[in-house]
């Protein structure tokens, strides 16, 4: 079953002259549990695919369905809950919240909801990450990869339709980048997560069910790697 | 660029630069308009002093004439002038066609030493066997310029005089309405037997006045209560050793530092958060090659570069603001403030402003550049600059929602942050707590013109009921003629009061008086005393010896008729009678206890514009045999004292409400530009734009509420302190916690951070989320 869908996707900057088209015509689909990579030089379009995915921009035609649900035909408002509750980022700089501590940031999309997180499920997934004995820590108390593990945390914590993943070991060391894709995959066999990620390392794409390729805002699909 | 340092011009140009250089504006626009107001402010009360009293510093008494040339020719000696005058309160026989007269004898450097005394006709009469008069002299005595008058002597000499000339009224002599008459020293010692000239100096601005006057005494063996000083103009070029005074410079300099703290604070706040958020870059400058110590120049000359354009816009704006006062004092009366300069420069304000200004914002630089030289170079290489800020603790979502815990944690998060900021909210409500002092004082110092009093009155020679109740009407009747109202007096009525006698003094009010009792009210139902049913009893009666035994509900009986006392106002505009107690009835009633139906008194209020003709007509009306009191002048003299203050005063707390809501609005602005990318970070985990808007709002109160309490708990004592130096030493008022103006200028904080919040709010609604998050 497709949780995702992205149709006739285009997305154009600026006009006349100074006019460039980030994307053309981008279209795929994945299925639940799916983790798809998308590989491409700097520039290339890859950002700006994640970002219409996301609904944090908007694009200027075409269709993005997550789970039978047209993004840009909610409201901002909708769209913005509808995103926390259904979708989780994974940004090169992690981007967590420097006074919240390791537990805060990662129920921080259910405390925007209002919503009691479960204990049980936070303790999982701080033990999961490896960050049970640092839940109590600020960022700025942690490494990168260990804050990068806090933002994975805080991208599952709603158990999200869709994971997107832009660079996610962009700012990490080899180890920590391999600590981060053994989450990711982790998270993808053990919790049925779809991931979508943006990379510039080749090898990572090795783990990926799919990848995909932009070139100047052209969508290739290149196919299963691990199958 | 031949320098590292010309870097600050080229990259220092982006939002958060504006900001600061508001800030230095608004700082440097606060000191120039504060000083320039009091500059203005010293210089109208120096030109209405000169005016009303003389443009002199000292009297002495007991000088030779020889004496006196030896004082003149002192170098502090500006200039120095023989006079004296007699019979000034009407009690001796100098009398000009049967009216008495007042007379000074002068010589000619005395004009300039009362520059208020402007001849309208003619001039001063040097020649002997001549005179000059006062300008109402033409309707009291009918005479003219070249005329002879006769001035007869108590000793019963007759002296015939030429009339050489016709000077301005005073506002003495135009109360007592009676002619004053200005001769030549000569003349003035041939007529006037107790004659002992004074000599009136001016001393240079400069000097060390009091100095001079030791000097003086020493030299010619003078008593210290042989010279008479002048205090207010000496109080007003800060030479005044008077305890008063000098409790007053005490509270301007208490003012002035108060003025200089908060510039500090402002500014110290803006340039913290523009250098915190550039962490990044001062980074790269390290990683470059820059030592801690270039950074830290670097940042202040920065700081110095805002100056070149911010400096100049404030001192700018104060001058025009002080332009904009100017005009308006000059246009409510035009009488004393046409001598201020027009679009005049005040160097005192412009040197303060921009010293002020210079200062604040190297000592504000200090801090940030600290900052700045400790960024880690390491912070750029590792790409981690700017993305995670060290917080000390986690915010508590214990009790908040997560977006207001958030916002508190932002505003408390760093203590020094917390306190710059909450501090200078704090300084304005300081600021504000503190010019309300200076407005009680004014209160207290320039009484205004009360609504009742008149401009012009006739009363009955012998404070008898003698004026007809029908000339009230006819006086109603003429042009320019506002209101008029007339009540009649009755002295020593002997009454009764719970078996004690009691002696009165009744006073009967038509509607008019009514009203202004009424807003005196103490207690009581001044309806039934306005019927005529009642009396109403003037408060302070029991200030007054053998006053304040009767109280409201009393019954007191007067020339046989019982009545009570329906109410007490707590203010009489007439001379209260030790012994008496002072009660106010309806017309109605004062005719039937006294049997009088005429009045003692009636007031004229007049129409703007020119008097002199309805006043020559209630003149005509009253006929003779009454006496007049022309008030118009005395008035205007204190309508003007009262608009300058006020100007001075009011101005200020506006400009220290407007100053403190755009500082607000602006430190908001800064806070929320500081986190513009981690508030990009949220809307893209799924936060909304109302909980943004919630978490700046959270903030901001939060900053209101810390600085309301610092606030009040530095302001209350500083107001009790000014209180308690420019009202309480004088006047002996007990000081009580300013509760209206506190709730007036917490509720502008309130109104400053709803309108702080609006601005980030809208930012934060239209912001980019890619494009925030893409800045990394």
């Amino acid at each position: 079953m497709d949780i995702l869908q992205v149709q006739g996707l285009c997305k154009t900057y600026g006009s006349g002259a100074a006019e460039v088209q980030a994307l053309k015509n981008a279209a795929f689909s994945l299925r639940k549990g799916e983790f798809a990579a998308i590989v491409g030089d700097s520039g290339s379009g890859k950002s700006t695919l994640l970002n219409c995915v996301g609904g944090l921009d908007t694009p200027t035609s075409g269709k993005v369905l997550l789970d039978g649900e047209d993004l840009f035909a909610l409201s901002e408002t909708r769209r913005t809950i509808f995103r926390r509750q259904n979708i989780g980022f994974i940004f090169q700089s992690f981007h967590l919240i420097p006074e919240l501590d390791v537990e805060q940031n990662i129920i921080f999309p259910l405390l925007l909801d209002g919503q009691k997180p479960d204990r049980d499920r936070v303790d999982e997934l701080l033990e999961v990450l490896g960050l049970i004995d640092r839940r109590k820590h600020l960022p700025s108390q942690l490494s990168g990869g260990q804050q990068q593990r806090a933002a994975i945390g805080r991208a599952l914590m709603t158990r999200p339709m869709l994971v997107l993943a832009d660079e996610p070991t962009g700012n990490l060391d080899s180890h920590s980048s391999r600590d981060v894709m053994d989450l990711l995959l982790k998270a993808s066999r053990r919790y049925q997560q779809t991931i979508l990620m943006i990379t510039h390392n080749l090898s990572l794409t090795a783990s990926a069910d799919r990848v995909f390729r932009v070139t100047d805002g052209v969508l290739t699909d290149l196919g299963g790697v691990r199958e | 660029m031949r320098s590292y340092l010309d870097l600050a011009g080229i990259v220092s140009r982006r939002r958060q630069s504006h900001m600061t250089r508001l800030c230095i504006v608004l700082a440097v626009f606060l000191v120039t308009a504060i000083f320039g107001m009091a500059d203005m402010e010293l210089n109208s009360q120096r030109l209405q002093a000169i005016q009303q009293y003389g443009n002199w510093h000292a009297q002495i008494r007991g000088l030779t004439a020889e004496e006196g040339e030896r004082v003149a020719a002192r170098p502090e000696v500006q200039r120095a002038a023989w006079y004296d005058a007699v019979n000034v309160d009407l009690d001796q026989d100098y009398t000009i066609g049967g009216e008495r007269v007042a007379i000074c004898g002068m010589d000619e450097g005395w004009l300039a030493i009362f520059p208020g005394a402007v001849y309208l006709e003619g001039g001063y009469p040097s020649e002997p066997g001549t005179v000059s008069l006062t300008q109402n002299a033409h309707t009291l005595l009918g005479v003219s310029l070249g005329d002879p008058v006769t001035l007869t002597l108590p000793d019963g000499r007759a002296e015939t005089l030429l009339v050489t000339g016709f000077i301005g009224d005073t506002s003495q002599m135009l109360k007592q309405d009676s002619a004053g008459v200005l001769m030549n020293l000569a003349d003035y010692r041939r007529c006037v037997p107790e004659a002992a000239p004074e000599l009136y100096v001016r001393l240079t601005t400069f000097c060390d006045m009091q100095g001079v006057f030791r000097e003086i005494q020493a030299d010619f063996g003078i008593a210290g209560e042989d010279i008479g000083k002048n205090p207010k103009l000496m109080g007003l070029t800060g030479q005044s050793d008077n305890d008063f005074m000098q409790m007053l410079y005490r509270a301007a300099a208490i003012l002035s530092g108060v003025v200089v703290v908060s510039a500090v604070l402002m500014m110290s706040g803006s340039l913290n958060s523009s250098v915190a958020q550039r962490t990044e870059f001062f980074g790269l400058l390290r990683c470059l090659g820059a030592t801690p110590k270039q950074v830290r120049k670097y940042v202040r000359r920065e700081a110095l570069g805002w100056c070149r354009t911010a400096i100049p816009l404030g001192l700018l704006a104060g001058t025009a603001v002080i332009w904009l006062l100017c005009e308006i004092l000059r246009a409510l009366t035009p009488t004393y403030f046409n001598g201020l300069p027009r679009l005049g420069i005040s160097p005192a304000a412009l040197a303060s402003g921009a010293a002020v200004g210079l200062l604040t914002v190297l000592l504000a630089a200090r801090t940030p550049a600290k900052r700045a030289a400790k960024a880690s170079p390491m912070a750029v290489v590792s790409g981690n600059a700017g993305t995670v800020q060290a917080a000390k603790s986690a915010a508590s979502t214990r009790f908040f929602r997560v977006e207001t815990a958030l916002g508190v944690h932002h505003a408390t998060g760093s203590r020094r942050n917390f306190l710059l900021m909450a501090g200078s909210f704090a300084f304005s409500i300081v600021l504000f707590l503190a010019f309300v002092a200076v407005s009680d004082f004014m209160d207290h110092a320039i009484k205004p013109v009360h609504p009742s009093t008149p401009d012009f009155s006739v009363v009955s020679p012998d404070e008898s009921c003698s004026l007809p109740a029908s000339l009230t009407e006819e006086i109603a009747a003429l042009p320019m003629v506002k209101r008029v109202y007339g009540r009649g007096f009755a002295y020593d009525l002997q009454g009764e009061c719970g078996g004690a006698p009691v002696t009165a003094t009744l006073i009967s009010y038509e509607s008019n008086q009514f009203e202004w009792a009424r807003q005196a009210r103490i207690d009581g139902d001044f309806r039934e005393a306005e019927a005529g049913r009642g009396l109403l009893l003037a408060y302070n009666s029991g200030e007054v010896e053998g006053g304040g035994r009767v109280h409201t509900g009393d019954f007191i009986t007067l020339n046989g008729y019982a009545l009570p006392i329906s109410g007490t106002v707590s203010w009489s505009p007439y001379d209260l009678t030790p012994g008496s107690e002072t009660l106010f009835c309806s017309e109605a009633l004062f005719r039937q206890l006294t049997g009088e139906d005429g009045l003692t008194v009636i007031d004229v209020q007049f129409r703007a514009g020119d008097t002199d003709e309805a006043v020559a007509r209630v003149r005509e009306l009253a006929g003779d045999g009454v006496n007049f009191s022309d008030r118009r002048l005395s008035n205007r003299e204190a309508r003007g004292a009262y608009y300058a203050f006020a100007l001075f005063v009011y101005g200020f707390l506006a400009v220290v409400t407007l100053i403190a809501v755009v500082h607000i609005v602006n430190s908001i602005a800064l806070s929320v530009s500081a986190r513009m990318r981690q508030y990009g970070a949220m809307r893209a985990i799924g936060m909304e734009t109302g909980q943004l808007t919630r978490m700046v709002a959270a903030e901001a109160l939060t900053y209101a509420l810390g600085g309301a309490v610092f606030g009040s708990a530095l302001g209350l004592p500083l107001n009790w302190l000014l209180f308690s130096q420019m009202v309480s030493f004088q006047w002996g008022d007990p000081w009580s916690v300013p509760w209206k103006a506190l709730a007036a200028i917490l509720l502008a904080l309130l109104a400053a951070v709803g309108l702080a919040v609006a601005a980030p709010a809208r930012r934060i609604r239209e912001m980019s989320v890619t494009d925030t998050i893409a800045a990394d």
